[in-house]
Formats: C-alpha cells, sequence, structure tokens
C-alpha cells in the first residue's frame, strides 16, 4: 500500500497583528510550520504504515524553508517527501495548487490512498482535498474521525455538522482528516536533525510537465483586505485578585449582562 | 437587476430564501434553486454542474456548511473555476464578481475578484443568518443523477451533542493557562455561579482534547456572540478572536499583561488565573 500525504507549509498565523498606526497586517519576519491539520494526516499514514506495511510519501509546494516542514513529517515516520519548490513570494490558488499536487500524485503512481488535513491554518479554504480528487477522478470522504483500511479498502467515519456518516469504500481514494483522528507524536529535534536531506526530493514544474505559466494564471486574486473595526473598552482592572474581582463584578453588573 | 445568472444550491428552502435574497442585486433573470440530494457529494457536485450548464448560471452559491463546501469545491473544479468558500458577502466590481471573506482567521476581511467566468461560492453561516428569508427563486429542472463513486454508506448516526455554544448568553471560556486537566473544575464552578457555558480555545480540544470539539470556540470551532463571553488563559490567536468578537462584552484575565487577547477585551485582570478564578467565584456571591 502507497499512501500520499500533502502536507503545507504555512506562517505562523498566531503572530500576524495589525500594526496600529498603518492599520495594516504585519506579515513580515513571522516564523513558519507545518500546518497543524497535516500532522494529523501524517499520524494517520505512519499508523497505517506500522499496521499494514504502507510506504508513506509526503508532498508538498513551498519555498526552500518548507524543506524544514518535509523533515519536520518524515521524523513523525513517512519514508519519503517531495517538494516542488517555488519563490517564497509565489501566490497560488487552491486551483494551482491541486494542479500541481495532482501532477505529483501522478508521478508518485501507484497511490491507494491520499490523505489530507482537513483545512490549512492560512488560507482556511478547505477545498485543496476535493479539488485534489475532482482532478484525478477519485472518490473522497471529508472530515474523517475515524479511519481503518486494509489492501484495496477503507472505512472512514466522516463527522459532519450534526451527523456521523460511516463510509465504505475502495482504494485509490482520497481522505481529509479532522484533528479529532488522532494526537501526531512529537518527533524530538533530534529525530529531526537525522533526517537525511537525500529523503526530501525536490522537483520542479518541468518534472512534473507543467509550464512556468501554471503559476501566472490563479482563478481567484485578492484585490485588497480591511482590518474590522473592534470597538472595546480596553479597561484594565488593577488591584489585588479580591479587589480587581469586586471591581468586575460591579462592572459588569453595571453592563447587565450577569443574568 | 444584475449581470449574473445566478444557481443557488442548498438542502433547506428557508436556505434558499437567504441565498436567493442575498444574491438578488447581482442576478440576472430569475434565480435557478437545485435543491441538495442526499447523494454523494461526488455525484452532488455533479449535479450542480450539470445544473450550472441547464441554466447557463454563472454563479453558483450554497451555504457553507461542511457538506456544502466540499460539493462546491468539487463542482468548481470540474468545472475549472474559481471557488470562494465561506464568503461574507458578495459583490460586482469593474466586470468582475468579488467576495469578501475573513483571511488570517478572521483579523482581517480580504475582498476577492474572480478570473474565470462562472463564480463558485459559499456563504458563511453567520453571514448568512442575518438575510431575510424572503428571496425569490425558481426550481431547477433536476439533472439525470451522476454514477455512483466506488463507496458506500454503511450508516449515518446523530452526533450527541451537550452543549450549543452559539446560542449561549453567557460563556467561561479557558485555554492553555489552565495547567491541568482536574483544574477545569474551578472553571466549572464559575461558569455555574453565573449560569454560562463552558468553552475553550483550539489546544485543549483539538490538542490536549480535554474537552469535546463542541466546546471550542474560534475558527474551526463554534462561532459565538454571548452577551459576556470570559476569556480565562487564553493568549488570543487569531483564530480564538474570529470566534468570539462578536459577544458583547469581552473580559479577560490573563497573567501575561502583553497577551493580545486584552486588545480584543472590554475589562481585562492581568493576574494568576488560580488567584483571580476563586475570587471571582467570590465576588460573585451566590
Amino acid at each position: 500500500m502507497h499512501i500520499v500525504v500533502c502536507v503545507k507549509h504555512v506562517v505562523d498565523s498566531t503572530e500576524i497583528h495589525v500594526d496600529k498606526k498603518t492599520n495594516e497586517l504585519v506579515l513580515r519576519g513571522l516564523s513558519t510550520k507545518i500546518n497543524d491539520y497535516d500532522k494529523n494526516a501524517v499520524e494517520e499514514a505512519v499508523k497505517l504504515k506500522k499496521e499494514l506495511g504502507a510506504t508513506v510519501s509526503l508532498i508538498s509546494i513551498g519555498p526552500r524553508d518548507a524543506v524544514k516542514t518535509l523533515k519536520e513529517a518524515v521524523a513523525m515516520g513517512a519514508d519519503q517527501a517531495y517538494l516542488l519548490q517555488v519563490s517564497p513570494r509565489q501566490q497560488l490558488d487552491t486551483a494551482q495548487v491541486s494542479l500541481i499536487l495532482s501532477k505529483m500524485v501522478e508521478k508518485l503512481e501507484p497511490v491507494d490512498l491520499i490523505l489530507c488535513g482537513e483545512v490549512s491554518e492560512d488560507g482556511y479554504n478547505s477545498q485543496t482535498g476535493a479539488r485534489l480528487a475532482a482532478r484525478l477522478g477519485l472518490p473522497e470522504v471529508s472530515y474523517v474521525t475515524s479511519l481503518t483500511a486494509a489492501e484495496g479498502s477503507f472505512e472512514a467515519v466522516s463527522t459532519l455538522e450534526d451527523t456521523a456518516e460511516t463510509v465504505k469504500g475502495a482504494t485509490p481514494a482520497l481522505l481529509t482528516v479532522s484533528s479529532a483522528i488522532n494526537v501526531p507524536r512529537l518527533p524530538t529535534a533530534i529525530q529531526i536533525m537525522k533526517v537525511r536531506s537525500d529523503r526530501i526530493k525536490q522537483w520542479k514544474l518541468k518534472d512534473l510537465g507543467l509550464e512556468d505559466s501554471a503559476l501566472e494564471t490563479p482563478s481567484v486574486t485578492m484585490l485588497g483586505y480591511e482590518i474590522p473595526e473592534q470597538e472595546r473598552k480596553n479597561i484594565m482592572i488593577e488591584g489585588t485578585p479580591a479587589e480587581a474581582a469586586k471591581t468586575l463584578v460591579k462592572y459588569l453588573e453595571e453592563e447587565k449582562v450577569m443574568n | 437587476m444584475g449581470a449574473y445568472k445566478v444557481l443557488i444550491y442548498a438542502a433547506a428552502e428557508e436556505t434558499a430564501g437567504r441565498l436567493a435574497a442575498l444574491a438578488a442585486p447581482l442576478a440576472e433573470g430569475s434565480i435557478v434553486y437545485l435543491k441538495a440530494g442526499s447523494a454523494f457529494p461526488e455525484q452532488e457536485a455533479e449535479a450542480v454542474k450539470a445544473a450550472a450548464a441547464a441554466a447557463g448560471a454563472t454563479v453558483l452559491i450554497a451555504p457553507a456548511s461542511r457538506k456544502g463546501n466540499e460539493v462546491m469545491a468539487r463542482a468548481s473544479q470540474l468545472l475549472d473555476t474559481g471557488c470562494v468558500t465561506e464568503a461574507l458577502s458578495l459583490a460586482a466590481a469593474d466586470g468582475k464578481l468579488t467576495a469578501k471573506r475573513a483571511i488570517y482567521g478572521g483579523i482581517a476581511v480580504g475582498n476577492f475578484a474572480f478570473e474565470t467566468e462562472t463564480a463558485v461560492l459559499t456563504v458563511a453561516l453567520s453571514a448568512l443568518a442575518g438575510v431575510e428569508t424572503a428571496g425569490a427563486y425558481e426550481a431547477a429542472a433536476s439533472p439525470a443523477a451522476a454514477p455512483p463513486p466506488a463507496k458506500e454508506l454503511v450508516k449515518t448516526e446523530p452526533l450527541a451533542k451537550t452543549v450549543d455554544l452559539t446560542k449561549a448568553k453567557r460563556i467561561v471560556s479557558f485555554g492553555r493557562g489552565v495547567a491541568k486537566k482536574e483544574d477545569i473544575s474551578a472553571v466549572e464552578a464559575l461558569a455555574a455561579k453565573l449560569g454560562a457555558e463552558i468553552g475553550c480555545s483550539r489546544p485543549i480540544a483539538e490538542e490536549l482534547k480535554w474537552l469535546p470539539q463542541e466546546h471550542q470556540v474560534g475558527i474551526t470551532g463554534a462561532l459565538v456572540k454571548p452577551d459576556l463571553y470570559i476569556a480565562l488563559g487564553i493568549s488570543g490567536a487569531i483564530q480564538h478572536f474570529a470566534g468570539m468578537k462578536d459577544s458583547k462584552i469581552i473580559v479577560a484575565v490573563n497573567n501575561n499583561k502583553k497577551a493580545p487577547i486584552f486588545q480584543f477585551a472590554d475589562y481585562g485582570i492581568v493576574g494568576d488565573l488560580y488567584e483571580v478564578l476563586p475570587a471571582l467565584e467570590e465576588a460573585i456571591g451566590g
């Protein structure tokens, strides 16, 4: 069994803040990391590897710095990783990302299962898994919270807003997994360091039979953004815990939100 | 009167009415409604594609439910067109359809333009809730059923939920500032005194799994708007902010005076949670 996991290298969105003088987002100098939801996908693949003797390949699109993310994911127990390197300034929409990923998967055939995180922490589009499955003509199960697989088949529980659907299917198939599915193992710094560079293979667009123009024509572009006004009182209450608590309760009574 | 032939895709007619009302200013002629079926998303996506072709629709809209997002993302790929999920509003400018959606977890709202002739959108459920249900539409001709994918539905079970935070009037929410799972009892005691529901940040539900996900407030959890939101030991990551920013009054308690949560708060107390919590419980009285 060959499992491919899509892994995204993202900026740490918890570090993004608004510059109060310019009212613009501060996006420079942010640290980067593996998309948390993709860790759940890697973990699930590694569990299946141990259970079924599967081979786990990781695929990613990103700048050179994404090697760091892939090393971390390989250290979790994957066999190898493939990076389609793009400029750090390159913006890609979900149509472009799914096109490149589909070519990467095709190059890695035969593939039995493709696992993705349910969403990325930067874009929150929730599109890539569905688009990739459509491009490859594969059946898909989304928001998977439980998964078992055997040679040629899988069974997954998809958790929606109000219902949980158990779905049985044949491979090849694509599954997007929820964070509830498992607790990803944490590789140690030494384990990550020990991942040899030759386990991360770098591909160029032409290796995938794609032209540079594949990156030039987005289907959706961002024209700009606005920062929503936050009108908050920002009253800091001083004093000992007992004093502060009393003052707060007084304020909340005045606001009439206590009952 | 707009310039776009609009197709809406939703299970409930009430939702269809809201989507139609939202799209009406952009619509040319009558809006066409394809009722969402219970087939697999692969088949539903084919149905959306076929219904759009039959109606000549170039704007395709659905609610941003989990299934709605999956069906529309897949449909947009079948149509080889742009897709914006979780849209807050839509408009037309300079001959292009545009849609606004939260970016970076809600700290800002981005304005996106479709570069493709056909635009596929899902509308955030929070944005839909505020729209009237009276939008007019006519039923789309039912497209022929697409062949089933290589899978079968074994069973569907309702989720046993104990709490719906989106309807709560008061929420006491906690994050990593609570050091041990046992200490949740102190948060529960405060919540009980206030008649509040318990909420939590993403790490508590998704990483530590101390509470089921229905307690999680944030962009991947519940989007809440209580009268009173008390954030205990929550640093205030954007992802959390997006889930509670519409609360009427926000209180933050955190031992780090630089925690971003204080920027979003009406009232803030810098202090040790383990001292402030019992003090608060006492100050509220019986």
